[in-house]
């Protein structure tokens, strides 16, 4: 079960840090013998912070990242996303397939062809329209800060809250990620492919993420009891999906 | 999630102790070994208690037995954590003695109504057939407690695991008398406050009736973990995660 390198991917608004807690279970765990764990970060992002990403493209977020993997020299790789990650790992596989053993989609999006990742998640609430994603609070009436409580903190505890929240608001992706339309999903299923259910998500709601994993072309589905910061509210039970899915 | 708790663990029907080795290793390596205690119960006739005459004992008797085995390991303010049939016996221990538990914690446990044995909470019906029963997915009458066990149980384990468990499965006998009881009372329960886990892919009680269970036995606290009925075995990090989250609050 152990011996195999991890890529992980974090999601809009957040870094590499994100994986911290997961990438500790998986150590502790396999007693450190679990290969190699690259945190990556997309540009703007955790060690990425400050560069200048205006002329960054998605295409070129996927080749600077297939970069860094092949930098630190892994090989075989699980390639694990979150959230708004699940715009890069089709591009990522589709331009290095042989790459990858692996990918695990946790709580991932992407949008339609020819749709924007804005259009995508629109501008009503949950429910209110069946063809966008939707926000779990009214963004005209709730400022970010109380969105991402609801979105990203309704399973955390008032410390970790309070510790989480304390780390967002530094990283921001490239502003070409939202404006994005030219997206494709044929060339997937080459590379095994899992989505990880997030049962509790405050942002993307079950049957979206069902929705997104046949999207994503994934053949396995792995429910976790928890909201979308799976990676930090239930590190272990993560970690010991990675390991079961990476083994298969 | 760091302080340390005591946590005393009961197996169910066909199982022993050694159930919760996987799961206790688990709790170990997340926490350092820094979580208190943890034993391992036997039901009499099961585990390190084979051989016993047992068939006179009943659910009174066994939980008075496991009350003792607790107080003589010296746990205080346990976390109890029990699986499957043992869902019978914990209501009697907390009844017995409120005050030795912190919170109960029931994996996949089942919960008789009040005058049926733990076996008729299925029914007679085919798994489907009825709405009002669990129903058995394989025809019980027909097929070997091993087919039997297979089909409601053993569904998501490996076939190492399935193995250890067929291989133990006759050495780990709970008694006729707590078996054919059914007198069951869950009014006095609420006190102590609990946890039940849900087995997502449970093949002998389906999520939904694990949630009856977890209402007769007023839980508060539902956690959900994407596994077949023997979590402990093939998803113990997962579980052991989820006790400590539970202990801790």
């Amino acid at each position: 079960m152990s011996g195999h390198d991890y890529a992980f991917l974090h999601g809009g608004g957040q870094g590499g840090w994100v994986w911290d807690e997961t990438i500790e279970a998986l150590g502790l765990q396999t007693g450190g013998a679990f290969g190699r764990a690259l945190r990556l970060d997309v540009p703007g992002c955790g060690t990425k912070r400050g560069r200048a990403t205006e002329a960054i493209g998605v295409d070129d977020i996927a080749a600077e990242l297939i970069a860094d993997i092949e930098a630190a020299g892994l090989r075989d790789v699980v390639l694990v996303g979150h959230s708004q990650a699940g715009s890069i790992l089709p591009k990522m596989a589709g331009a290095r397939p042989d790459l990858f053993r692996r990918l695990v989609y946790v709580s991932c999006s992407s949008p339609l062809p020819g749709q924007t990742a804005i259009q995508m998640i629109g501008a009503g609430v949950h429910g209110e329209n069946p063809d966008e994603v939707g926000w779990p609070v009214d963004p005209k009436t709730h400022s970010m800060e109380e969105r991402y409580l609801v979105m990203f903190c309704n399973d955390m505890s008032r410390l970790q809250t309070a510790a989480f929240m304390a780390k967002l608001g530094h990283d921001a992706w490239p502003m070409q990620s939202y404006s994005h339309t030219d997206w494709s999903y044929d060339h997937l299923g080459a590379v095994p492919a899992s989505f990880v259910v997030c049962l509790r998500d405050g942002i993307l709601p079950v049957a979206w993420q069902e929705t997104f994993a046949e999207r994503f072309r994934c053949e396995r589905l792995v429910r976790v009891d928890a909201g979308h910061q799976v990676m930090n509210t239930r590190p272990h039970a993560l970690a010991e999906i990675l390991r079961h899915e990476a083994a298969i | 999630m760091g302080q340390a708790v005591d946590y005393a663990f009961l197996h169910g029907a066909g199982e022993g102790g050694w159930l919760w080795d996987d799961l206790i290793a688990a709790l170990d390596l997340q926490t350092g070994g820094a979580f208190g205690r943890a034993l391992a119960l036997d039901v009499p006739g099961c585990g390190e208690k084979p051989g016993r005459d047992v068939e006179d004992l009943g659910p009174d008797e066994v939980a008075a037995e496991l009350i003792g085995d607790i107080e003589a390991a010296g746990l205080k303010d346990v976390v109890l954590v029990g699986h499957s049939m043992a869902g019978t016996i914990l209501p009697r221990m907390v009844a017995q003695r409120p005050d030795l538990f912190r919170r109960l914690v029931y994996v996949a446990c089942a919960a008789p109504a009040p005058g049926q044995t733990a076996s008729e909470i299925f029914g007679s019906s085919r798994r489907g057939d009825n709405p009002d029963e669990i129903g058995w997915p394989i025809d019980p009458r027909t097929c070997s407690v091993e087919e039997l066990f297979q089909a409601l149980f053993w569904t998501d384990t490996t076939p190492e695991q399935t193995e250890m468990f067929r291989r133990r499965l006759h050495a780990n006998r709970w008694p006729a008398r707590t078996q054919a009881a059914r007198d069951w009372t869950y009014d006095h329960l609420g006190s102590t406050p609990s946890t039940y886990v849900v087995c997502l892919q449970d093949m002998s009680a389906p999520a939904r009736w694990q949630e009856v269970f977890a209402e007769r036995l007023k839980c508060g606290r539902l956690v959900r973990i994407d596994a077949g009925h023997q979590a402990m075995v093939t998803r113990p990090h997962a579980l052991a995660e989820a006790l400590r989250i539970e202990a801790a609050l």
